[in-house]
């Protein structure tokens, strides 16, 4: 095999890796504090896709703009959502999954009656193409993979440093010690589900502006950012950021070998390895986030 | 209550509706309305599945709606392939069910959690890919075309619409009466001792993970069974037909009607099968309903619709009672 088609596919590995990052922290954040399994968040990242395209279609400077827009959209959806229906299933979390397949189906539906089930395509911010060799170097990817990890590096420093991070770190790991010692658990809640709905707008986002997209998008990715939540332990951020660079990795391999249009099955072969293997993930769930 | 009592009940309202379904056909009905009778009692089937897989196990799946794809496929490719009759296809389609069920519940339902939920979406989504992308086996988008209708088995043929409304319910009220039966044997007392206090019932000697492994594998027989049905009575099979999708539209059918009583899964499969036609809503249009509904019903009754409204009319009732 060709050493720039192992290169060329590691490089658009890591890209496809900062976004499962993106999608997976709100899955596994989400999970942690309060056990609800939301498979609407892919949603929410196709909700941030979908308002960039609205926005700014055209790419170019304006991409800011319409990143910027998705984030504040979604943010919006994010605090009504939990707000209006998943705060009623704090104490029955089996009752939020259930709501979140509701949603997936409003969601979903919605963009398709606007839409149509046809895929768009957002042009990127930046549209230069580096060439080595054989190596193809996508500028927007580069930049998809360098605010992810500043974005990533930023939201590492503020879960061990700041006040509310360590708030979370403290309500993940025991909701009711947590409230005895005067943290706001409903606020740390609702701050991590806006939070998480961000994160994955701008997944959505940086989605767009490398593959074309369609409302039925949404789904595929959820399952991604799940594997890569149960692969690092679920409720462990740390853990989901080792497990999407691997799962990356491991769909680019498998595509460098030529085996590219099972891509999808290679998370859902990973996922049944680790809980056969080792069912607390790489790094270990919730009791150990970060 | 005593069973005889119980048995009474059941018969009061399980004789008139049998009496309907049977003569509904023979009524001055249009023939959509024959073709929706088919369905509900397809879908019924699935539904009945995952409602013993629920409401004995304590297990939701939203595999069902693939689990069943996995049967109309392999009904559709031997038929297509081997030329095998439809009556090997059917159970050929139901084992086949079972064993992918077996294959994602084994290694998720081991671990305790919600792993199972998220291994049955996950299935879901991936086996809808695969089966778009595996075009030498499944053709793809385009998917398989059954041309043809079933060879008759005696006296039995499914040619028209009436005949399959008749099979598919004979089919249907198996599916009650094995629902009705499965959480009275041994494995369903277990299912239902681990469901309630897995510890205690580990403790009294019952593999818990592996009655529910059987427990899932049993449900995906119903889903083999409706698939199989579903791809000779449409005479063709392709990718969009199964996924998350139809998965959690038979959750939604599940919890509409009440998976606890055993009228619920069939109330829930006719109300949401009838409410486009009632409405003239689009599909997406629909299914924004639905998910709408769904939720409402999810936070407003958890224990469905009609134990709702009857627990409602209970307390009404009662406090008319005290007033007087």
């Amino acid at each position: 095999m060709d050493i720039w088609v192992v290169l060329q596919q590691a490089f658009n590995g890591l890209s496809v890796a900062s976004i499962y990052m993106l999608v997976a922290v709100g899955i596994t954040l989400v999970f942690g504090l309060t056990g609800i399994v939301n498979f609407a968040h892919g949603e929410l990242m196709m909700l941030g896709a979908y308002a960039l395209l609205v926005v700014a279609p055209q790419g170019g400077p304006v991409f800011v703009v319409g990143l910027v827009a998705a984030l504040v959209f979604v943010g919006l959806v994010s605090f009504a959502l939990e707000r209006g229906l998943f705060r009623y299933t704090l104490k029955r979390p089996v009752n939020g999954f259930l709501v979140s397949l509701g949603l997936i189906l409003v969601i979903q539906n919605i963009l398709i009656e606007f839409w149509t089930i046809t895929q768009k395509n957002v042009a990127p911010l930046f549209s230069t193409i580096w060439r080595y060799g054989d190596l193809r170097i996508s500028s927007q990817r580069v930049f998809i993979i360098v605010v992810t990890a500043l974005i990533f590096t930023a939201f590492g420093l503020a879960l061990r440093y700041s006040k509310v991070g360590v708030a979370l770190r403290a309500t993940a790991l025991d909701r009711e010690t947590a409230t005895l010692m005067g943290i706001p658990v409903p606020r740390m809640i609702m701050l991590t589900f806006i939070g998480g709905g961000i994160l994955a707008a701008t997944g959505g986002a940086f989605l767009a502006t490398i593959y074309p997209i369609s409302p039925m998008m949404g789904s595929s990715y959820v399952v991604k950012g799940f594997a890569v939540a149960i692969v690092g332990g679920l409720g462990n951020v740390g853990g989901a950021m080792i497990a999407a660079f691997l799962l990356g990795m491991a769909e680019a391999a498998n595509a460098a070998f030529g085996f590219g249009e099972w891509t999808d099955a290679v998370s859902f072969a990973l996922m049944i390895l680790m809980l056969l293997l080792r069912p607390q993930g790489l790094l270990r769930g919730t009791e150990a986030a970060i | 209550m005593p069973a005889r009592s119980v048995m009474l009940k059941g018969a009061a309202f399980w004789l008139p509706v049998l009496a309907l379904a049977l003569i509904f056909p023979q009524l001055p009905v249009s023939g959509r309305s024959v073709h929706t009778g088919v369905l509900i009692c397809i879908y019924g089937v699935t539904v009945y599945g995952l409602g013993f897989l629920f409401g004995t196990a304590g297990q939701l799946s939203v595999a069902h709606g693939t689990l069943w794809g996995v049967g109309g496929y392999t009904a559709a490719l031997l038929t297509l392939n081997y030329g095998v009759s439809f009556w090997l296809c059917l159970p050929a389609a139901m084992v086949m069910a079972a064993l992918f069920a077996g294959l994602v519940g084994y290694p998720s339902l081991r671990v305790k959690g919600h792993y199972f939920l998220i291994m049955t979406f996950a299935f879901s989504e991936i086996a809808r890919v695969v089966a778009l992308n595996w075009r030498t086996l499944t053709n793809g988008d385009t998917g398989l075309v059954l041309a043809a209708s079933p060879d008759a088995l005696g006296p039995i043929t499914l040619n028209s619409r009436v005949e399959w409304y008749y099979f598919t319910l004979f089919l249907l009220v198996v599916a009650i009466i094995a629902a009705a039966i499965l959480p009275r044997i041994p494995l369903g007392r277990r299912l239902k001792a681990a469901a309630q206090n897995e510890a205690l019932a580990t403790a009294a000697g019952v593999n818990a993970a592996r009655d529910r492994v059987v427990a899932f594998m049993i449900s995906g027989l119903f889903a083999g069974c409706a698939g199989a049905c579903w791809a000779y009575y449409q005479h063709f099979m392709n990718p969009d037909q199964f996924g998350s999708g139809p998965g959690i539209e038979f959750i939604l059918m599940l919890l509409i009607g009440g998976a606890q009583s055993l009228s619920g899964p069939i109330i829930g499969v006719i109300v949401t099968m009838l409410l486009p036609r009632v409405f003239g809503f689009s599909a997406t249009q629909n299914e924004i309903a639905l998910g709408v509904i769904f939720i409402a019903i999810i936070l407003l009754m958890p224990k469905g619709v009609p134990a709702s409204l009857g627990d409602l009319l209970r307390g009404r009732l009662r406090a008319k009672g005290r007033a007087a």
